[in-house]
């Protein structure tokens, strides 16, 4: 793959990014993300044609390395799997690392001149780092591309269906367009999203991450 | 394989194959009338990347104000297709 060329994880960190406080979007739940960023790599290794899916099972079709170590380590890390699982049992297992993956994502954007590493005070005593974009050229790009697909009735190529659906379950389109706006768009949006088993699979993890929430949240009662 | 104009897919499209098929039909596309047609009556299984195929073609007879049509999918790939939405972009004549 080209080195050029952004992956689906480093475009959904470009809009989930808040370039102010360095921070993943602060509105979304944290494990959504987690598990969006879990999905585009997956959805990526689709894209290369390294895996596929379907609605029971993800296989590897091919382990040649794509030259991107955070997707080569995932290839590597599903082609050792004795057991054959899921795409939401994946994308589960994948998302669990968390805050790591999205910091190794963050630095290669760093590396790659997208985004700027900057150390910052918060009350003149806590550091901290930030990460505003470097022309923020790419994030518009991406942007401009989901806004035209969404507002048109174009058949969307699978690489845009897939970022839909990632903005989709990290609730980050209520972000990109107003509460009225998006109650218009829903249908295409849900339209957009439903085309690939991929985004299904997500949507499925996230519900399934947010009733274990819910779960093992304590119950309290009123008497 | 290739009928006349249109095509013909049978067992098997996956990630191993999709790009062979893909170009076969790419390849037909140009001389495709008002609609392109595939026979599905053969094909047993299609994973997430087969079916892309079908969005990518639908996309490209699109810019040409032409049509894909999907024939005869047996039960199990209808079922798929229609989960996915695609008869909402695509005729499917079953």
């Amino acid at each position: 793959m080209s080195s050029n060329h952004l992956t689906l994880a480093e475009e959904l960190i470009l809009i989930t990014l808040d370039d102010s406080s360095g921070k993943l979007f602060p509105n979304a739940k944290p494990f959504a993300i987690d598990i969006a960023i879990a999905a585009s790599l997956i959805m990526e290794l689709t894209l290369n044609g390294r895996i596929d899916t379907d609605s029971e099972k993800l296989f590897v079709i091919s382990t040649i390395p794509t030259g991107n170590q955070i997707l080569d380590n995932t290839l590597a890390e599903i082609d050792s799997e004795k057991t054959t699982l899921s795409t939401s049992a994946w994308i589960t297992r994948i998302g669990g690392k968390g805050e790591s993956l999205n910091q190794l994502i963050i630095k290669s954007l760093v590396d790659r001149g997208v985004l700027m590493s900057v150390e910052k005070r918060l009350l003149w005593v806590f550091k901290t780092r930030v990460y505003p974009p470097t022309s923020g050229i790419e994030e518009r790009e991406v942007r401009a591309r989901v806004m035209h697909l969404i507002n048109s009735d174009e058949i969307p190529n699978p690489r845009d269906s897939l970022i839909v659906g990632l903005l989709q379950a990290t609730s980050l389109m209520n972000h990109l367009f107003t509460s009225d706006l998006l109650e218009t768009l829903q249908v295409r949006i849900n339209y957009i999203v439903n085309l690939e088993e991929i985004n299904r699979s997500l949507s499925a993890a996230v519900q399934e991450a947010w009733q274990k929430v819910i779960d093992s949240t304590p119950v309290v009662r009123i008497w | 394989m290739i009928t006349g104009s249109n095509y013909k897919l049978s067992g098997r499209v996956d990630g191993t194959n999709a790009e062979h098929y893909e170009t076969e039909i790419s390849d037909l596309l140009k001389e495709a009338d008002q609609s392109f047609s595939i026979d599905l009556s053969d094909l047993n299984y299609i994973s997430s990347i087969g079916l892309r195929i079908f969005l990518k073609v639908a996309k490209a007879l699109k810019s040409g104000d032409k049509k894909l049509v999907l024939v005869k999918p047996n039960v199990v790939i209808l079922d798929l297709l229609l989960m996915s939405g695609f008869d909402k972009i695509i005729e499917i004549q079953h």
